[in-house]
Order: C-alpha cells, then sequence, then structure tokens
C-alpha cells in the first residue's frame, strides 16, 4: 500500500524537525504581532507568507516615501524639478504649508513590524516629523518604537537625543549629535540635509556647500539632489540670498 | 550512480533544449531590470531594495522551474510512456528516480545562478559591495527550492495529479515559512487539545525559515540558525521524502 | 535441449479500478503457462483486449503478476538486473524529441551498459541495420512514424540482447517499411536471437515465427508449431479464425 512508505517517512520528517527545533529554537515572536497597513495588507500578507519580510518591509519604505513625496494639496509650484515644493531648505524646521501627513509614524511603524531591524524608515520618519512638519514628539515615539525593536542601537539613541535637542532649539547639540551620523552608510539624505542647514544657519558656508555637493553627487533621492543643486547655486553666487 | 548520472544529464539536456527553461532566464532578467526602476523610488534604500527584490525574485524563479519539473518529470514520462524504454533496461526505479531529480538540481542550480549573475552585475554597478551573506542568501534558497522540489515529486507519484501535487506544495511552501508563528501560536493556542492537529502538522512540514537567509540578513550571526544545521536538515529533509518517492514509483504499474 | 528464455508458470493478472469507493475488476490474463526457448521466434496473436501487451509488460516488470511466476533469460521477472539481456520494442514507441536518433542510442546504450567504442560499435550497427543512418542527426520529433519505429528497433537491438520482444512491430507502417521490418527480424533471428512478437499482421507471424500462441480473453488456448499451420487449408490465419471465434 502506498500509505506505509508515506507514514514512515512523515515519522521521519517529525523526528527531523523535532531535532531540529531543539537545535534552533524558533525566535520569539512579538507579543503584538504584526500589524499591517490596511491599504497593502493583501499584498503583505501574501509576501510574508512567501518568506519575503525584508521585500515587504522594502515596499512599505516605498509606499511611506510616496506618500510622503505627494503633495497633500493641488496647485503649488515648485522651484526645481524633484525637490518638495513645500520646503525651504533653508528653515527645514519650519511647518510646511499644507503638509501635515498624517499617516507618516504608524505608515512608519507598520514597516517596523514587518522588519524590526529597519531603523532607516524610522530614522527618515523621525527626520521628517522633527525636522520638516514640527512634530518632534510624534519623531520621539517612532524613534522609540524602533529601540524597543533594536535594544542596544547606538544610533537610534543618538537621534533621539537630536530630536530632544531641537525640541530645545540647542542647534549646537543637535549639531554634535547628528554630524557623527554622516558617514554612517544608511544616514538618509534627509538627515544631511537637515546638517547643511544647521551648518548654514551658523554661518558655516563652506561645510555647508561640501555636504550640499555630496548629496548632489551622489545621493539617490532626486527631490534631495535638487534641492542642493539649488543650494549650491546660492551659496556660489555672489550675493547670497537669505532670510 | 552511474546511471543516475546518465539520467541527469539527459533531463539537464532536455531542460536546456526546452522553452521553459530560457524563458525563465529571459523573464527573470526582465523582473530584475523592473527592480531596478523599483529601486530608484526608494530613494536612499535604493540598493537594498534591487539586492531584496532580486534575490526574492530569483528563489521565485527557480522555485517556479524546479515545481514545473518535479510535478511533470515522472508523470510526463509515464503518460508518453517514455518511461518504458527506461524501466526495461538495467536500471532500478530508485537510480530513474534519483538521476531526474538530480537533473532538475543541476537546471535549477544554473537558472539561479545565471539570474543571480545578472542581479550581482546590476547591484554592483549601483555600488553595492561584495558581501558572503549574498551567498549564503542563494544558497538557502536553493537548498529550499531542493525540498520543495523533492515535496512535489512525492506528492506527484502519490496523487497522480500535477494539479494536486502544485496545489499542496504552494501551501507547504508558506506553511514552511510561517513555522515559527505556528510554534507560536500552538504555544500560546487556547486549548492544547485543539493545537493537537496544528502541532501535528508542524512536526511535518518543512522548516523552510531554517534556511531563509535572505530575510535574517540584518540579524545579528549569533541569532540566526547555526549554518551546520540549515545545510544538513536541507539534504536530510529532501532526502526523505525521495526515499518516500523511491518507495512510491516501486509500487507504480505502468 | 535449448535452455528458456521466458517462462511464464500459472500467471493471472488482474486489475483493480476503484472509483467513488467501488472497485472493478478486470482480468488481463488468467492461468498462462508459456515457455518460449533460447533462439526460437514466438508470435504471440489475439484479439484486442486479449492480453498481448499485458502479457509482454508482466516479462519486462512493466507490471506485477497477480499470482504465478515468471522468469526471464534465468532472472525474476522483477529483477531489473536481467533487462540488461532484453530488447524491447513496445507498441508506438515514444521517445525524446529533442534528441537524435544517435543521440538517443547513445542514450540507451549507456543505460544498457555500453560505453566508449562498445557504444560507438553499438549504435552504428544499429543504424546501420535499421537504414537510420541518413537521419541519426536530425531531432527525432521531425521524423516519419515509420522512421520513428526504426529508432525503435535500433534502441531494441543497440546492446545485442538475447531476446528481444517486440509488441506490434509493424503497427501503422507501409509496405516498404514493413519489408524493411521483417528482414531485420529474419536477420535477428538468423544471428540466434530470441524473438516474441505480438502482431495484428498474421502473415507476418506466419513467414517469422517457428511458434504461435493465441490469446483469447486472457488465457492462452492455443500453441501451435509451424508444421501445423503449415498442414492446415488456410494456414495460420485460418488456424486462428477457429481458434478465437
Amino acid at each position: 500500500m502506498a500509505l506505509r512508505p508515506l507514514a514512515l517517512g512523515l515519522a521521519a520528517c517529525c523526528t527531523l524537525n523535532l531535532a531540529a527545533t531543539r537545535l534552533a529554537p524558533a525566535p520569539k515572536a512579538a507579543a503584538a504581532g504584526v500589524r499591517l497597513n490596511a491599504d497593502s495588507a493583501v499584498e503583505d500578507a501574501a509576501l510574508l507568507s512567501l518568506g519575503m519580510r525584508r521585500m515587504a518591509a522594502d515596499l512599505g519604505l516605498v509606499r511611506l516615501l510616496i506618500y510622503y513625496g505627494t503633495p497633500e494639496e493641488a496647485g503649488v509650484v515648485s522651484e526645481e524639478p524633484g525637490s518638495h515644493p513645500y520646503l525651504d531648505p533653508m528653515h527645514p524646521e519650519l511647518a510646511w504649508g499644507g503638509g501635515h501627513y498624517p499617516e507618516l509614524a504608524s505608515r512608519a511603524e507598520r514597516v517596523l513590524d514587518i522588519d524590526p531591524s529597519f531603523t532607516y524608515v524610522a530614522i527618515y520618519a523621525a527626520g521628517a516629523l522633527a525636522f520638516n512638519l514640527n512634530r518632534p514628539d510624534q519623531a520621539l515615539d517612532v524613534l522609540r518604537y524602533a529601540a524597543a525593536r533594536n535594544p542596544g542601537d547606538v544610533e537610534l539613541a543618538q537621534y533621539m537625543a537630536a530630536v530632544g535637542f531641537s525640541r530645545t532649539g540647542d542647534k549646537r547639540r543637535v549639531l554634535r549629535l547628528l554630524e557623527p551620523m554622516l558617514s554612517r552608510p544608511d544616514c538618509p539624505t534627509m538627515i544631511k540635509n537637515m546638517v547643511a542647514y544647521l551648518y548654514l544657519s551658523r554661518g558655516d558656508r563652506a561645510r555647508a556647500a561640501a555636504l550640499y555637493r555630496e548629496i548632489a553627487e551622489s545621493s539617490r533621492d532626486p527631490g534631495y539632489r535638487g534641492i542642493a543643486r539649488m543650494m549650491l547655486r546660492r551659496l556660489e553666487a555672489p550675493a547670497a540670498s537669505g532670510r | 550512480m552511474r546511471n543516475v548520472w546518465i539520467l541527469a544529464r539527459n533531463s539537464w539536456q532536455e531542460n536546456v533544449r526546452g522553452k521553459f527553461f530560457a524563458l525563465t532566464v529571459v523573464f527573470a532578467v526582465l523582473v530584475l531590470y523592473i527592480s531596478v526602476l523599483l529601486g530608484a523610488l526608494a530613494a536612499d534604500q535604493e540598493v537594498r531594495v534591487l539586492y531584496d527584490f532580486g534575490l526574492s525574485f530569483i528563489e521565485l524563479m527557480g522555485l517556479a522551474g524546479a515545481l514545473y519539473g518535479a510535478t511533470t518529470v515522472i508523470l510526463r514520462e509515464m503518460e508518453a510512456k517514455t518511461i518504458y524504454l527506461i524501466l526495461t533496461r538495467p536500471v532500478s526505479r530508485g537510480e530513474f528516480l534519483f538521476g531526474r531529480f538530480l537533473g532538475l538540481a543541476m537546471s535549477a542550480a544554473a537558472s539561479m545562478a545565471t539570474m543571480a549573475a545578472f542581479h550581482l552585475l546590476l547591484l554592483f554597478l549601483k555600488g553595492w559591495r561584495w558581501d558572503s551573506l549574498y551567498a549564503l542568501a542563494l544558497l538557502g534558497a536553493y537548498l529550499k527550492v531542493l525540498i520543495t522540489a523533492a515535496l512535489a515529486v512525492a506528492l506527484a507519484l502519490f496523487s497522480s495529479s500535477v494539479l494536486t501535487a502544485l496545489s499542496i506544495t504552494l501551501i507547504l511552501w508558506t506553511l514552511g515559512h510561517f513555522l515559527p508563528e505556528l510554534r507560536y501560536m500552538i504555544a500560546w493556542g487556547p486549548a492544547q487539545w485543539q493545537m493537537a492537529p496544528l502541532r501535528a502538522l508542524s512536526f511535518v512540514i518543512p522548516d523552510l525559515q531554517l534556511l531563509n537567509y535572505r530575510d535574517q540578513l540584518a540579524a545579528a550571526s549569533a541569532q540566526r540558525p547555526p549554518t551546520w544545521l540549515a545545510f544538513s536538515y536541507a539534504p536530510l529533509y529532501a532526502g526523505i521524502w525521495l526515499l518516500i518517492a523511491r518507495s512510491l514509483l516501486r509500487k507504480k504499474e505502468f | 535441449m535449448s535452455a528458456a528464455a521466458l517462462v511464464f508458470s500459472a500467471v493471472s493478472k488482474t486489475y483493480a479500478y476503484s472509483h467513488l469507493g467501488r472497485t472493478t475488476y478486470t482480468r488481463g490474463i488468467e492461468d498462462l503457462d508459456l515457455s518460449v526457448a533460447l533462439g526460437e521466434a514466438f508470435g504471440l496473436l489475439g484479439l484486442n483486449g486479449s492480453g498481448k501487451t499485458t502479457t509482454f509488460k508482466l516479462a519486462l516488470g512493466l507490471l506485477r503478476p497477480t499470482s504465478g511466476k515468471i522468469s526471464v533469460l534465468g532472472h525474476e521477472a522483477s529483477d531489473f538486473r536481467a533487462y540488461g539481456g532484453i530488447g524491447y520494442l513496445p507498441e508506438l514507441p515514444y521517445f525524446y524529441p529533442f534528441l537524435t536518433p544517435a543521440e538517443s542510442l547513445g542514450f540507451y546504450g549507456r543505460l544498457s551498459g555500453l560505453e566508449g567504442a562498445a557504444l560507438e560499435a553499438g549504435i552504428g550497427q544499429a543504424l546501420a541495420e535499421t537504414g537510420l543512418e541518413a537521419v541519426a542527426g536530425r531531432k527525432i520529433g521531425q521524423l516519419s512514424k515509420g522512421l520513428t519505429q526504426r529508432v525503435g528497433l535500433a534502441q531494441a537491438i543497440l546492446h545485442d540482447p538475447r531476446l528481444i520482444i517486440l509488441d506490434e512491430p509493424v503497427s501503422g507502417l507501409d509496405p516498404l517499411a514493413i519489408k524493411h521490418f521483417r528482414d531485420g527480424l529474419a536477420r535477428l533471428k538468423r544471428r540466434g536471437k530470441t524473438l516474441i512478437v505480438s502482431s495484428h499482421s498474421i502473415s507476418e507471424i506466419e513467414k517469422l515465427c517457428d511458434r504461435v500462441g493465441i490469446l483469447k480473453d486472457g488465457r492462452l488456448v492455443r500453441v501451435a508449431a509451424q508444421d501445423e499451420w503449415a498442414r492446415a487449408k488456410d494456414g495460420l490465419e485460418g488456424l486462428f479464425v477457429e481458434t478465437v471465434q
């Protein structure tokens, strides 16, 4: 009968799986489980079921970038192709006219649920919330969310401190905390742009120009490349404009 | 072993000269190109997206080719009766089965390696630097494909239906990636007697997460399962199902 | 006394088909006692469904008997190691269409244990004997039915087997191809090969075989030697019609 080899084989599988479990216990699942964004739940669940957790997180990041890169109000003309219509690079800490992006924090947290090690999302979202949208409390929430899933991550702690000092207006301390991050391979261009602004605000045009040049030449973000080129033109113009 | 190798080479020839293998590689190259476009949307994380998407797709295409081959290789020979001229020679049914599986494994390795070569070229052009974890992830994906192919061969012989074998294998592929979550559910489920069927299932389905290095890339090496465990689990598990398939084939009449 | 190439001892084969919980049984062959000597040419005749192909498949281990014993060249039929001495041409042989006749013969020759110079010589001889030299490099998928049938014969004789089993070897062939086949089989017989042939073409069996067995509803109802049908009024055809009606 065909059932006998099948039964013996299944018994062998049981033994093998039991041995594998003893030798490599499965990682503990998060108590909160995985929460998915409503608009992408089916795709994310499908990718998770195919063992493509990182890809689901990557698509979550792409959706977050598209969300944040899409103007919330119509009729805005941008100065530079690819640049964000609300961003004043001279004052990125000011709240944008018309930009609120209420789902930014939750979207970042959903990506972290899928891939807790994807701290770039947290740093990007926190940077946008703290330095562009003027919502440092939400930025800290996102960073804490990431830190809870990556205990001992020094980088996250440093960003949390930077956001904390930005709340008090201590640009010098913010700069001191963010400068070491520039050399990290995963440093978001947004943070580099923020640091360039901080250099400018304390009159260090040379450093600001060097950072803008680096962004213009090597960043993969076309929006920030446009901003950097615009700022370089302003900095290199005979009379620099500014407020 | 000699007959196994002769049959493997014949399967390899068929796959290389056949259209499916070529179409798989062409389609995969196209999709890798699309992944470049997707990567551009990810701005700073372009390389990561290209890396993840490429590896995932190589695995899926390898799986598609291997599953198609595994579910049809023996059933097709039975229907076309080409099996008659092999089994009426001094070739055991086990040699026939292992030979065909070895040919399938060789074809899957070649197609995945070709796609990986294109993928690496794209990654290097985008400024990525070699990391040996890529090789680990690719090897893990390949071994997952082999485990699944062995399952598919056995299920195809058991059910004598390509569709049934494909469906069950895909379900097991999915469950194999959900095994840690299943075990969590079993440990924290409402009533243990209600969890008994699930527990039994968890002992049988393949632990594909053990080999899912692609999704464990960011985890510290101490948190990943030991490499020796993963790379001995795969041949053992696949071997069990190939032995089941051999027993089923020995009982078949033509 | 010649040793036996093939011996069936009280062999029966019943097919069981299960569908929706019901099992139906169909008799393939019943209580078959048959012995074919080495060097003999034995013909197997019967109407469609009489059990000819079943008999061959039992001899080759493709089917297992429900009861009885089968011995092929001194080995049990299920022992695949005996198959090195057997050549088999199934009815409507199927080949891998992506291979040429030469490549196919190389594949089957290696599986039969041939290698190197012996393999090359075997392929050359098989191609020559079956008149396939001109198409040896063309893909089998592009060959006509007659040529494909010849490839079937070529793979059956490639490894110089002692016993050759041919199931409807001339089925669907044109008269010229049939003659070519007949000549080939006659050459094999002269070389002392044991031939077991089934065919609906009684005249082919008449010309080739030393003895004939007639199957009816799975039973071997008659075995006749050449002199018996030579004496019969209507030859082997008359004998056959009289037996099956």
